[in-house]
């Protein structure tokens, strides 16, 4: 994945473009002036590795969070609750996490019932779970949660965790958007694009994404990349399929020229977190950037060869790749953070930039230990691997 | 400054005649103005070199200038005073007083906005909930005078047109008994911005620097724990003070969802009043970066008046020469090619916010445009006009030209 912001040649809004002898009435922009504030693809990026009551002090927090929870706080008790349920920060304890998220549905709080419907679509598999879940989603809705449906509209519509309706899925995602929702607006534009779900629609669904704020392929490229560091840090299974959505919003900033897009496609592919059918061979959506020698790139194929994706498992030829990484940077950057989430191939990635004297480990670990830390987590490095690479290797 | 000891002295001597009665305080201060008035004697710049170079002021009231940019008292006299308010950009809140008296225009020119409150909750003393409305508007030339009655009775906002502009206030001290001293959101809130208890005023600038520094996630995590447990004063500061800062609709959809579980009431009148004030604060801010006196005049309008027959009203009073909708349609325009709007309107919205100024049917309407781009297909036009027109008249910025 990388981050850098190329300003793309289609950035003057190609889609506007009109016949010369139809009229525009700029319908498109209309929407604009009903919102005192203009949306901004910035708006949507909140993904923060805070981490609330728990950030500083565990213990003081876990102290004062059930604290607020006994004394009625029902949204202590929603935080208590879900941080128990996924284990954030507390030892996962499901009954007790269940407790206290229906005491605090129970008192009525809307954002409780979200979560709990999340908690029964995605994570229980009972018979009645997933009435259960749409059950709460919808009591939800009904106290005034409009992502909840969002939620709902799009679990419809996709049919995620919840048996399709598409129709019903459209008409709550719009009811969503017309209401402001820019989540809505975006996951409507994005499943109008791609015919997920819904039958495609192109141009109506670049037009929800320019409503959402996203006019340009840089802006689509950007605003693909906010889902997809949204659903890194998210807790649930639906928020974590956001990749999806990003995936669409890539795929349609590469068909508008944005080169960069074709990189974080393939970097979604190769990790297996959308479905290679209906994009093209990471192959072909590397080619030009291993040409241009960009280090996103060299990472991204060394981790496919490590991997095996769509060619044979080759450390050795990785190896070779990543060696002719120039500029780090980015790529600590990016790939530490990843190593801090948990990601294995985070681990991988710092202790590789390591092992060939790109970078320095920013936590002062050993390369072996990082490798270690890769192999835990699933990757099959050789042993070599924790070894120094020597100058030859490097040139 | 001898002309305001001389009105100082009338003053005196004509409350001392009513015992110092302050109920009749507005009728001797008008009476006092108008024997004496100021725009008549003394110019700003004479009130301004006097100020800058006499060898002592009187004792200075308001020392932080909260009320007057900045407010000079020229007199001091028993049980009142007498101030001349400076004003280069300053747009006072809509407000009732607890002091009673007279206000005179010096220099420059005003538009003044009589409002009235229905409470329907007093939720404390501080905070009341209710229905504020527009009673008048009426524009205030140099040498008019008005009564200040403290209280309830005028709830007014005096925006000022010319800058710099120059009040005369005669005053009274402050009526006890009058208190508090209500600002007005409307269209729904009435609070009182003296009374703030510290420890409020206190997080709630801390709140702000949350926003301000882009901790959201922080925000987000301690907001809703105060929302769902701070008493109704304190949610309506928090959010009053917070709300413009949150872009995002959703985050502020979730803020308002977490408060109302606690304040229902509280948050339904509020959500109106936060979205006013956001509006307000804008066309402020649109304002401030325009120079031109007719399009600053139009965005005080807009800025002050809810309705449109008393825009068009306000309008015909200044430029009694100039037809109301094409000025309106040709300042809009103007402000477009600024780009201090934003966005930019392009001719058909200007000619279907002709016709809406008009009460043209969509019949008209339709006619208007095929008339206009006679040789332009219009893709779906009925529908297209239909979402055109519904789009400019829910627009945050025009919304009281269309307000009946």
């Amino acid at each position: 994945m990388t981050v850098t912001k190329t300003v793309a040649k289609s950035a003057s809004d190609p889609e506007t473009g009109t016949q010369s002898c139809t009229l525009d009435l700029g319908l498109d922009s209309i929407v604009l002036l009903k919102r005192q504030v203009k949306f901004s693809v910035k708006n949507v990026v909140s993904p923060s590795s805070f981490r609330g009551w728990l950030e500083s002090s565990p213990r003081d927090g876990e102290r004062w969070l059930r604290a607020s929870a006994q004394n009625g706080d029902l949204y202590a008790m929603e935080k208590l609750g879900l941080r128990l349920l996924t284990g954030d920060g507390l030892p996962k304890s499901i009954e007790e996490g269940l407790g206290w998220l229906k005491k605090s549905v129970e008192l009525g709080n809307p954002f409780a019932m979200e979560k709990l419907a999340d908690y029964e679509l995605d994570e229980v598999e009972a018979p009645d779970s997933s009435v259960e879940g749409e059950r709460s989603l919808r009591t939800a809705l009904e106290r005034g949660h409009r992502l909840a449906m969002v939620n709902l509209g799009a679990r419809l519509i996709t049919g995620n965790g919840l048996a399709p309706d598409p129709e019903q899925g459209e008409h709550l995602l719009r009811d969503a958007a017309r209401q402001g929702s820019q989540i809505a607006m975006i996951k409507l534009g994005t499943y109008l694009l791609s015919g997920w779900g819904l039958d495609r629609n192109h141009e109506e669904g670049l037009r929800w994404l320019r409503r959402a704020g996203s006019t340009n392929a840089s802006q689509l490229l950007e605003l693909g990349l906010c889902l997809y560091q949204k659903s890194l840090t998210a807790t649930t299974r639906a928020a974590r399929g956001l990749a999806k959505e990003a995936s669409i919003l890539f795929q349609e900033a590469r068909c508008q020229g944005n080169p960069i897009a074709s990189l974080n496609l393939a970097y979604l592919l190769r990790r297996g977190e959308i479905a290679d059918a209906s994009f093209p061979p990471l192959d072909e959506l590397l080619s030009e950037h291993l040409k241009q020698n960009d280090s996103f790139a060299f990472v991204n194929q060394a981790l496919r060869l490590a991997r095996g994706i769509q060619c044979n498992t080759d450390w050795k030829a990785a190896d070779a790749v990543f060696g002719k990484l120039q500029d780090s940077g980015n790529v600590l950057g990016w790939w530490f953070a990843r190593s801090r989430e948990g990601d294995p191939e985070g681990h991988l990635v710092t202790g590789w930039l390591g092992r060939h004297q790109l970078a320095i480990d920013p936590e002062g670990f050993q390369v072996a230990r990082r490798m270690d830390l890769a192999r835990s987590g699933g990757w099959q490095v050789p042993e070599w691997m924790n070894d120094p690479a020597t100058a030859r290797q490097n040139s | 400054m001898e002309f305001f000891q001389t009105l100082g002295s009338l003053v005196a001597r004509l409350w001392k005649e009513r015992n110092y009665n302050e109920e009749d305080f507005p009728e001797v201060a008008s009476r006092g103005l108008s024997e004496l008035p100021p725009d008549q004697y003394v110019s700003f710049w004479d009130v301004a070199k006097w100020a800058l170079t006499c060898e002592r002021l009187p004792g200075q009231a308001d020392l932080s200038a909260k009320f007057g940019q900045p407010p000079l008292t020229v007199y001091g006299g028993r049980d009142f005073r007498i101030e001349v308010l400076f004003w280069v950009q300053g747009i006072p809140a809509i407000h009732q007083h607890s002091f009673s008296g007279a206000f005179h225009v010096m220099h420059g020119s005003s538009l003044q906005s009589l409002w009235e409150f229905e409470p329907t909750e007093q939720v404390s003393m501080r905070l009341a909930l209710g229905r504020v409305s527009l009673k008048k508007a009426e524009l205030l030339r140099k040498g008019d005078s008005r009564p200040i009655i403290a209280g309830k009775r005028l709830i007014h906002s005096t925006f000022h047109l010319d800058r710099p502009s120059l009040t005369v206030v005669v005053r009274t001290l402050g009526e006890a008994n009058k208190q508090p001293q209500y600002s007005y959101l409307p269209p729904t809130i009435a609070y009182d911005p003296f009374a703030m208890v510290p420890s409020v005023q206190r997080r709630t600038q801390l709140l702000r620097m949350l926003l301000v520094s882009g901790k959201h996630a922080e925000y987000q995590e301690i907001a809703h724990h105060m929302l769902g447990t701070e008493d109704a004063y304190s949610v309506f500061q928090f959010l009053f003070s917070t709300f413009e800062l949150i872009e995002d609709e959703d985050e502020r959809h979730n803020l308002l969802l977490a408060a109302r579980w606690k304040h229902p009431k509280l948050i339904e009148a509020l959500h109106p009043a936060l979205l006013q004030d956001e509006r307000r604060n804008k066309i402020v801010q649109i304002r401030e970066r325009v120079s031109n006196s007719d399009l600053q005049f139009f965005l005080a309008l807009l800025l002050n008046i809810t309705e449109r027959t008393a825009i068009l009203n306000l309008i015909e009073q200044r430029y009694p020469s100039r037809n109301a909708v094409t000025a309106i349609v040709t300042w809009v325009r103007e402000l477009s090619e600024l780009g201090v709007l934003g966005i930019r309107f392009p001719e058909p919205w200007l000619l279907m916010l002709q016709c809406l100024l008009l009460n043209r049917s969509d019949r008209e309407i339709q006619k208007a445009f095929s008339d206009q781009y006679a040789t332009q297909y219009i893709p779906n036009i009925e529908s297209g006009l239909g979402e055109l027109s519904s789009g400019l008249q829910d627009s945050w910025l025009l919304q009281p030209v269309f307000q009946n």
